[in-house]
């Protein structure tokens, strides 16, 4: 199984329902993602929300066209329309850069969690 | 409290003792973790403990060395299948022969065990003795949760975290599966382990020194435990460039987040004395400087 590492960076209004596709697509190692919050300041309401790491190369061609997502989401038995896709990838930023080096590149900055 | 404490350590030579001293605190009772990054079999790129890691690989699951990697009993009467009595046997499956047998099964039929045995939380070793699999895909199951897939006749091994006490056994993991299985075993793995399901949220692993680096976004490996570790624990780290620290005085209830970039890792349920501390810093430094 080949890994590639991808920084992926969602708007905080397609987070959830791409949190739920993930999880869908690619079982246990793609759930639990888009957790962490995102803004330009640190701090007030999540804008973005991030996930960062290796994920498997079949996973990654299928965040990389939205043909692909909508036909991989229906081989899951998903339903899904190409609209949809289209538009879950636009609000997406997806990337190989480092973490951090995304973030500066889109003015975003872990949001501070109270303690 | 940050001890910071630094390098200036004088490393016995014996370097098997060290690690038999904090085997030592552990098995006089100390409850916590005890990551050794180097250990063989013991870090996994994958939670589910299928492949070791490599340098660059991520890490899903270390195995705790706090309860020396023992196993428990075995959780399956009839590992062998020679009992088809002691089986809850799915549609599409036949134990017969000393085999468990799918005929064209599909997922969701299942061969398990009557009752439900397992712990929400642990995690168990799985061996599963595939002779035959002409088609379709199989995999261990523990506690409601499906180990990885198997493709093809052989013999696998996982270490599975139970999410429910029941479910506990093997299944058919698509359409159209027949083959044969000649056994199966399930035993907990003791100890406090490290795990991480989700792939982006896993740290990589590096080595000189071995270590799990973690990207200060998402990164977690995550403990569990049957009992809070309570307000006065200690944890202790090799964290590359800055040395050995040991934070006392930290409070641990049920769960523990790691997300600091270190190679061997230690958490105890209490203070440490002195001379304990001396071995805690001679350890770390010792596995945190390895080539």
């Amino acid at each position: 199984m080949s890994y590639v590492h991808r920084t992926i960076v969602i708007t905080a209004a397609k987070a959830a329902r791409a949190a739920d596709l993930c999880a869908q697509l690619a079982g246990p190692p793609g759930s639990g993602m888009f957790t962490t919050a995102l803004n330009a300041t640190g701090t007030g309401t999540a804008t973005h929300y991030i996930s960062a790491g290796m994920i498997e190369e079949q996973f990654a061609a299928v965040l990389s066209d939205p043909g692909v997502m909508q036909g991989a989401c229906t081989s899951a038995g998903i339903s899904i329309t190409l609209a949809e896709c289209t538009a879950l990838l636009a609000a997406a930023d997806i990337s190989s850069e480092p973490p951090f080096v995304a973030l500066a590149r889109m003015g975003l900055m872990l949001k501070q969690e109270t303690i | 409290m940050n001890l910071g404490i630094g390098l200036a350590v004088t490393i016995p030579r014996r370097s098997g003792s060290l690690a038999s001293q904090v085997a030592a605190l552990f098995a006089a009772g100390m409850k916590g973790i005890w990551r050794e990054s180097s250990r063989a079999g013991a870090l996994f790129v994958e939670n589910t403990g299928v492949t070791p890691v490599s340098p660059g690989s991520t890490v899903g699951l270390v195995l705790s060395l706090d309860q020396g990697l023992t196993l428990g009993p075995e959780l399956i009467v009839d590992t062998e299948f020679d009992n088809p009595a002691a089986w809850s046997i799915g549609p599409n499956w036949t134990v017969t022969g000393g085999q468990a047998v799918a005929t064209a099964a599909t997922t969701g039929n299942n061969v398990q065990i009557a009752a439900g045995n397992t712990t929400i939380g642990s995690t168990y070793q799985t061996s599963i003795v595939v002779p035959e699999l002409s088609s379709g895909l199989l995999a261990a199951r523990v506690g409601s949760m499906y180990g990885p897939t198997i493709t093809a006749s052989g013999t696998y091994r996982a270490y599975l975290t139970a999410t429910s006490t029941i479910n506990t056994g093997l299944g058919a993991r698509s359409a159209g599966t027949t083959g044969k299985v000649d056994s199966l075993s399930v035993r907990e793995i003791l100890g406090n382990h490290q795990i991480q399901s989700t792939s982006t949220a896993r740290p990589l692993y590096q080595v000189a020194p071995p270590r799990a680096v973690f990207d200060g976004v998402d990164d977690v490996l995550n403990t569990t435990f049957s009992a809070a570790l309570g307000t006065n624990c200690t944890v202790g780290r090799y964290v590359p460039g800055t040395g050995v620290v040991i934070l006392t005085g930290q409070n641990i209830g049920t769960s523990f987040a790691d997300t600091v970039t270190s190679g061997p890792l230690l958490v105890a349920d209490r203070a440490l004395t002195a001379g304990e501390t001396a071995l805690w810093t001679a350890y770390l430094t010792q596995q945190g400087t390895l080539p």
